[in-house]
């Protein structure tokens, strides 16, 4: 009966008990698991689209997944740079990487009137907004 | 000479990978390298995703390779992400004396850089046989 009591005294104890398990949770995450979040990419709200912007050196066009909706998009790639055959490794700086990315945009988007290019290692994607959803300008007319 | 000996030599920048130095106005970004190494030749891998072929540079000079490049973020309208870094890259690497520095060869694909550097053949291992005296 007293446990409890006290127990309930302390509101926040799970919590931060649980505030504990989360840090060390991350903590623990390996250093390979938080490179999986992969490469750099802008997303960028040019008034009549969205336009998306990923470094992705080494990708081919083939390796690349692009979903779209009305709402947002989902990027997929995989690179997985092999060391020559044959060849001693001095250094291995260039990681592999995962992409995985959602985007959710603040307004619809026309899912047919998406355009993805892969230029040097960088990956464009123009989308066009709905036209409703388009911002438009109002004239104010004069009551008089 | 021995792997670590050569890794030294190679790199003059061990960890300076993720640096980012102000050189003017503009910042300066260490690509990622990949290096490796058999009986003939070296071959360098660095990552230079958003440079266009003709703004790559590479200089050798003095037992040094320096890989530049000039790269410009353009952004336009509001960002609703910005991740990625803005900076031209470069780096340095000190070359082992068995390089030929004239056959040094280097292309571009993929935002990818490669050069090759094949030893010369007078520092090449040889091996001996040993001629039985008769």
């Amino acid at each position: 009966m007293f446990t409890q009591l006290f127990r309930v005294a302390d509101p926040y104890h799970d919590l931060r008990h649980l505030q504990r398990q989360m840090a060390a949770m991350f903590d623990d995450l390996p250093r390979a698991r938080r490179r999986a979040f992969g490469p750099a990419i802008d997303v960028l709200d040019e008034g009549e689209g969205y336009r998306l912007v990923a470094d992705v050196p080494g990708l081919r066009p083939e390796d690349l997944e692009i979903d779209v909706t009305e709402d947002g998009i989902t990027i997929r790639g995989e690179r997985k740079p092999k060391a020559p055959e044959g060849y001693s490794v001095h250094r291995r700086e260039r990681e592999e990487f995962r992409i995985a990315r959602s985007f959710t945009f603040p307004s619809k988007v026309d899912p047919d009137a998406v355009d993805a290019t892969l230029d040097h290692g960088v990956l464009t994607i123009t989308l066009a907004k709905r036209a409703d959803a388009k911002p438009r300008s109002i004239t104010v007319r004069s009551a008089a | 000479m021995s792997t670590d000996k050569t890794t030294q030599a190679l790199s003059k920048q061990p960890e300076q990978t993720a640096a980012v130095h102000e050189v003017g106005d503009r910042p300066v970004l260490a690509p990622p390298v990949d290096i490796f190494e058999n009986e003939h030749e070296y071959r360098v891998l660095a990552d230079l995703p958003g440079v266009a072929k003709q703004d790559v540079g590479l200089d050798l000079d003095k037992g040094e390779l320096i890989v530049f490049a000039k790269r410009d973020v353009v952004r336009v309208g509001e960002g609703l992400a910005l991740e990625r870094r803005e900076g031209d890259f470069r780096r340095v690497f000190r070359i082992p004396d068995e390089v030929d520095v004239t056959k040094v060869e280097a292309s571009f694909e993929h935002g990818v850089l490669e050069v090759r550097l094949p030893k010369s053949e007078r520092t090449k291992p040889r091996r001996i046989s040993i001629k039985a005296v008769a």
